[in-house]
Formats: C-alpha cells, structure tokens, sequence
C-alpha cells in the first residue's frame, strides 16, 4: 500500500470527522443551557474579607463555581455552601450550579483533583456556614432559608438579580 | 525512578495533621479490575485480575497567592510483578493576577482534554483505558515552568504556555507546549494545542507511561517531534461526547518528515445520572518513514456501560476489539488482533 494513498485516506477521513463534531459544536453553542437569571430570596450570600460588598449576579456564579482561586486582597476563595440533607442540598445545587446533588458533587470531584481551585466545604446548616465565614478570611458562603441577622461585616449584595 | 516508600507512608501518616490545620487538602483515587483478553494471532486467552493504579493527591495553600499541588502513586507492575512508586505531580502555583497563573514542577502536559482533566483517576475515565495515542504520541508529564490563564471572559477563555523537559522527563529534551482552549457553555470545552520537543536520541527514550510501554525505534539519531492536538468534550449532559485527534510530526535528516495521527471518539448517554452505556472508536496510523515509533496502525472499537454508584465509585465494563486499520496495513510492527472485555471499578477518596 504506497504512502499517498494512505495519507489521502487519512485526510479525507479526517476532514470529514472534523467537519461532524465542528458541526455538532455550533448546535450545542446555539442549543444553549444558561442558568436562571436570579437566586430566589430562600438564598443569601455572606463572606468575610471578599474585596467587595456587593457583587453581580454573575459574579458570583464564577466565584461559587470555582472559576476564582484568589480575591485581589490575596485571600484564598474558600466557598461554604448549606448542603444540609434536608433539602437545602437539593435547593442550592439547582438554583446556583443548575445541576442534581450528585451532579455538584461529581463536578467538585472533577474540578479539585485537576488542581483548579479548592474544595468547597459541605456545611450541615446555616450556624455552620457562618462559624466557617467568621473563622476564614477568603470564605464566601450561601445560606437557604436564614432567619437570623447576617453580622454586617459579612454581608454581601447582589446587584442586577432578583435577590 | 528510584523511589523511598517511607516517604509516602509519612504522607499517609501525617495527612490527618496535615488536614487538621485546614492548610491542605489530602485525597485520594484508585481502580481495581479484571481482564479477559482473546489473542487471536495466537488462539490464547488471558484473564487477569488487575490491582490498579494507587493516587495520594495533596494540595494547598503555601502563603498568599502560592499553592501546591502533589500526586504520587503506587502501580503494581504486572511485567516484572514488582510495586513501583511515582511522583505524578509536583507543581507550586504563583497566582499573580486574576486568573493568570505561573506555575514550576512537575505536571501533565496540557496537550488535550484527556490529560489536562483526567490525568491518572480512572474515576474520571469515560472508558476503562486511555486512548491509544497516549502509548506513542502523548508526552504525559513534563517538568518546567508554565504559564497558565483560566476561565477567562465570557468564553472561558484558557490557555497554558509551557517550557519544559520533552518525552523522556529527564531534562535532555527541551520542549515547548502552547495550548489553548474555550468553555462555550457549561460542561463543554473546545480545544487545541501545539507541542514541540527536539529529541537528541530517540533510542534512548524510556516511555513515560507506566503501563503502556512505547514502541521506541532503533533509530539514534535526533528527531524533530510536533504534535498538534484538537479536542472537543461534552459532558454534563446527556449526550456525552469526547473526541480526541492528534497529528504527531516527525522530522529526521534521514528519513524526512513523517505524518502520523490518531483519533479517539467516545459518545456516551448518561440516564438520570446512573447509567452510561457508550460506545468508542480509536485509530492510530504512523507513517512508513516514521522513526519515533516506526511504520504501525490499529484500530480499536468496542461497547461498553459505565454504572456510577456515586460520584466517587463507578464501575464500567467494556468490550473492545482490535486490529490493524483493514487496507493500510504497515510492512512492519502488525498490530494484534484480538478482543479484550474489562470490568473496572473506580473510586475517589474524597
């Protein structure tokens, strides 16, 4: 078998895998999956020593993503969500990562053993969120359903959300 | 490499102090599996049970804007049925703008999806083995400097740019890699690399990777190796794709330039976040002139179904049969024929 033939045989059969999956990107570029456009007010946002007291709302998806490994100050992104079993898992998993428990948890694994960011902490209620909020300069949490008063240091604002 | 098992024991041992402090991060990942394998070319069948791959992984802060990251790893070497130990990665990272980052030591080559994001966790897998470009074309690990930007923009822009030592991580071959890739929309990521290394004696390179041991060439003189790498990934959704093409460029004085290239497709549909049946396609085609890994081609296909138990244990089995590519048969180096079905299970400590 001569070496032309190969190397046509290769290409065409590349050109047209490539041309299949460049396709198959632009359908799911214009198919789309973007999250909602606000947290409900069952969600409020707290952190100790974050650079800012107010944020967008799309701000802090990238930040409670893990996109963010430093705030400017140089503090270390340390992110605590609610993730009690009594439902608040199921709360926060859909209205901030769009995603199942087990899909927050899958993607988390993924994300810290690539060496991205750091582990989020899984609290187990509010009280827990804000003793780690206190205790880590850096730390950035989400509270569902908080009855209580935010000390005013840690509270944070959304701007442009429905928060 | 020679390496002290004491020294991992420290680690284990100190990993709760270490945890304690709130400092560092220590986790862990593993595989155990089972082969049976049908030689067609010789009409013999093996069945093997397989102590996988072994991973402490640590990582944390060092002081402001400096972080660490370590892997280290025991594998069960089923050849010489001897345990060997590794450092997979040893990196400290400077985080000095944003998203920017400079990172030095020992890390994966940010060449293609499969070993930026997977690196050595079967957990994370698609399929129960790597594809076949990671046995001739992948430089796996490299020791430098990189420059590294994440998650920038509306697009998730990234991108790595990379200096380091080349295929044998040893220091004779200088490389460099420049990679760059997009997040378009959640779970999805569009990739492409470039990835040069100036191979001063390509008899004299060990593979990198454990074990898949490389079909290195005769050959002892210098060699010109590039590689072009595009990725594209789905994931997080139903429809899962991955598909990995990589075009390895080889230059001699005596034998000019050789092109070989490698596809990898798998296509996955994950139900409720459970099961995942999937099919793959991998091919591999090195040219005639080549003298990195000689004249070679094969082609693995193969069906399989992955059932996660959680997001930290899952358990694929696959089915798979490969051959040489029918009609672009090398004169030299005939892939084998035969089937293999593998059960795999995964797990993160986590």
């Amino acid at each position: 078998m001569d070496t032309n033939f190969q190397y046509n045989y290769l290409m065409q059969f590349i050109k047209s895998t490539i041309s299949v999956f460049v396709a198959a990107a632009f359908f799911f570029l214009i198919n789309g999956n973007c999250f909602g456009q606000g947290y409900s007010s069952r969600i409020k946002i707290c952190g100790n020593s974050i650079d800012q007291k107010s944020f967008s709302k799309s701000d802090v998806d990238a930040i409670l993503k893990g996109k963010i490994n430093n705030w400017r100050n140089g503090n270390t992104v340390l992110i605590v969500l609610n993730f009690s079993e009594n439902g608040n898992a199921e709360y926060i998993a859909k209205q901030v990562y769009n995603k199942s428990v087990k899909g927050v948890k899958k993607f988390w694994l993924g994300v810290v053993f690539q060496g991205r960011t750091y582990a989020p902490i899984f609290a187990e209620d509010n009280e827990e969120v804000l003793r780690l909020i206190t205790k880590n300069k850096g730390a950035i949490g989400v509270l569902v359903d908080y009855k209580g008063e935010i000390p005013a240091e840690f509270k944070v604002k959304i701007t442009k959300s429905s928060l | 490499m020679k390496f002290n098992y004491l020294f991992l024991v420290i680690i284990i041992f100190s990993s709760s102090f270490l945890f304690s402090q709130k400092k560092f991060q220590v986790k862990g990942f593993g595989h155990l599996g089972y082969d049976v394998e049908y030689h067609e070319d010789d009409e013999e069948v093996d069945l093997d049970y397989v102590l996988g791959e072994q991973s402490l992984f640590i990582s944390g802060s060092l002081a402001k804007k400096f972080s660490y990251l370590g892997e280290f790893s025991l594998n069960y070497d089923h050849h010489t049925n001897a345990v060997r130990a590794s450092i997979r990665r040893a990196r400290v990272k400077y985080n000095y703008f944003g998203n920017h980052s400079v990172i030095i030591g020992q890390m994966h080559t940010p060449i293609n999806y499969w070993n930026d994001v997977y690196f050595h966790a079967r957990i994370f897998y698609p399929t129960a083995d790597r594809p076949l470009s990671f046995s001739y074309f992948i430089p796996i690990h490299s020791l430098g400097i990189r420059a590294q930007g994440q998650n920038i923009g509306k697009l998730n822009f990234g991108y790595d740019i990379q200096s380091s030592s080349g295929h044998g991580i040893d220091g004779t071959n200088p490389s460099f890699t420049s990679a760059m890739h997009i997040k378009p929309v959640e779970g999805m990521r569009i990739g492409a690399s470039y990835y040069y290394s100036h191979l001063k004696d390509v008899n004299a390179l060990h593979h990198q990777h454990s074990e898949q041991q490389n079909a290195a060439s005769n050959y002892e003189g210098t060699l010109d190796y590039q590689l072009l790498s595009f990725s594209f990934a789905r994931f997080e959704k139903s429809l899962e794709i991955l598909n990995e093409f990589s075009t390895a460029i080889t230059t001699t004085d005596s034998l000019g330039t050789a092109y070989n290239y490698s596809n990898y497709l798998y296509i996955g549909y994950n139900i409720k976040e459970k099961h995942t049946p999937f099919v793959l396609l991998d091919l591999l085609q090195s040219a005639e002139n080549d003298l990195f890994i000689g004249p070679f081609n094969q082609l693995k296909f193969g069906i399989g179904y992955k059932h996660e138990f959680s997001p930290a244990l899952n358990l694929k089995c696959q089915l798979e049969r490969y051959t040489a590519i029918q009609n672009m048969s090398n004169s030299s180096n005939q892939a084998p024929n035969g089937y293999e079905f593998s059960i795999q299970l995964s797990y993160a400590i986590y």
